[in-house]
């Protein structure tokens, strides 16, 4: 009982404090040691002190609540990324731009959406099928470009917005589909290398 | 540019941080401060840092290491005959490294025990040595920089490899030593790196662990994946603290409050 209420204070100091702040360095960390042995968020902070201090950072970034960065960042191969659905509602409500639309036909997709301030009809880079095959994201094992490539499509026809028109959202960072599609081959094993020494 | 620096600026150079700079981070930014930024640290030689570079050489520059270095005479320099084949020494070899007879035949053996061992020959055999890299860390932008020992290919895919010198290159020994240098931060550091500067992809970083007394065992290892992605999320806390103290120039080090002191994490799990 005594552990719950701590993790729920420690929940709500990240919650209001800024936990990355200098001043609050050696406090930063005692807040994200207390989160990452919450039950409360997801399964690859737990236990994650690194992690979750990388989480707190840019939810402090980009004044989002903590637990919410940590719902919708991913750790793909050791890179946080966001979830593309994340990417979408923060250009939705960004203030800067109409909804998104997609225009797709089935083999390639564009986000568009409408600038506020100009009205003017802002247009994303067209992403094909085509790219999907010969970027080689279709290829990787448990690819979701076979079995939803519409919807992938618009996934990366958002971050390809995200990314042009208002990158301080994405803050550098890749969608969690990108960082799966462009992550290398295969697995780096001991066992790799030594097939690879008696190869050579 | 960082590649013609030598090895002593090459450390002194701040405008760049290195996986050692990161260490120091990660103990606090004080100690990084103090080291690199407050002009008061002053390099201490010492032996063992110097013996570790002449091991370096002497295993993956074998040329180098016989231009560059020799064995100091074992003479006693109070008598009369010391004293002159002493001089003659220094007026044979006027601009070399000194060891002494014993850290000499050392950094031999170690060489020949690498040399040895079929795995680790075929890794060194052909690649490049020291090579300085430096790029921007495309998350945090910080300039970052490193020194890989060595770079080759095998079966067309690119390694990079390290030689450490350890007491215990056993694979128990050696991860738990690995682990408190924070090796695993520094092969992701590294394979990123190589990819972000030269835009090239790293198969793995292997260790070439290397122990430093007879009989001078000899072991390689490469952390998996799991690791690496571990490693890469320590290197990228890292930045982002550095980032954070460099941009508003405060480099705090431990509490400023009084700390509740705890037994050590094995303890406390059998408790």
């Amino acid at each position: 009982m005594e552990k719950k209420e701590t993790q729920t204070q420690a929940v709500e100091q990240v919650e209001t404090a800024a936990p990355l702040s200098l001043s609050n360095f050696d406090h930063a960390q005692r807040v994200a040691k207390a989160l990452s042995s919450s039950d409360l968020i997801p399964q690859s902070y737990r236990g994650n002190i690194p992690n979750t201090l990388v989480a707190l950072e840019i939810a402090q970034r980009i004044g989002a609540s903590p637990l919410m960065v940590m719902q919708n960042l991913h750790v793909i191969h050791g890179r946080p990324s966001w979830s593309s659905s994340f990417i979408i509602a923060a250009l939705n409500s960004c203030g800067r731009f109409s909804a998104l639309k997609f225009i797709s036909d089935g083999k390639s997709c564009k986000a568009v959406a409408t600038e506020l301030a100009t009205g003017e009809l802002i247009e994303g880079p067209t992403v094909t099928l085509e790219m999907a095959a010969s970027e080689g994201w279709a290829t990787k094992a448990g690819s979701k470009w076979k079995t939803m490539p519409d919807l992938m499509l618009r996934y990366r026809a958002a971050a390809f917005f995200g990314r042009l028109y208002a990158p301080e959202i994405l803050m550098g960072l890749q969608t969690q589909e990108e960082a799966r599609d462009i992550a290398p081959e295969g697995p780096k094993t001991s066992e790799g290398l030594n097939s690879a020494l008696s190869a050579d | 540019m960082l590649n013609e620096l030598s090895n002593l600026e090459y450390h002194k150079d701040t405008s760049h941080i290195s996986k050692s700079g990161l260490d120091l981070i990660e103990k606090s930014p004080a100690h990084y401060f103090y080291k690199y930024l407050s002009g008061e640290y002053q390099e201490k030689s010492s032996k063992a840092l110097e013996i570790g570079s002449a091991v370096h050489c002497a295993v993956l520059e074998p040329e180098r290491f016989a231009l560059e270095y020799c064995a100091f005479p074992d003479v006693d320099r109070r008598t009369k005959e010391g004293k002159e084949t002493l001089a003659a020494f220094y007026l044979e070899h006027p601009d070399k490294i000194y060891l002494n007879a014993e850290d000499f035949t050392q950094c031999l053996k170690v060489a020949e025990a690498v040399k040895a061992n079929p795995l680790a020959a075929k890794l060194l055999a052909q690649g490049e040595a020291e090579t300085t890299i430096s790029w921007q860390d495309s998350q945090t932008g910080v300039n970052c920089k490193a020194r890989p020992d060595f770079v080759t290919y095998v079966n067309g895919s690119r390694y990079i490899v390290d030689l450490k010198t350890t007491e215990d290159a056993s694979k128990h020994g050696f991860s738990r030593s690995a682990f408190k240098y924070r090796y695993h931060v520094q092969a992701a550091f590294y394979c990123d790196g190589w990819k972000a500067c030269k835009g090239e992809e790293v198969e793995g970083f292997v260790f070439i662990a290397v122990e430093k007394s007879a009989p001078y065992l000899v072991s390689l290892y490469l952390y998996e994946n799991q690791e690496l992605s571990y490693g890469r999320s320590c290197y990228l806390a890292n930045l982002l603290t550095y980032a954070h103290c460099l941009e508003s120039n405060t480099w705090p080090g431990y509490s400023d409050k009084v700390e509740a002191l705890l037994l050590p994490e094995y303890i406390t799990k059998t408790l």
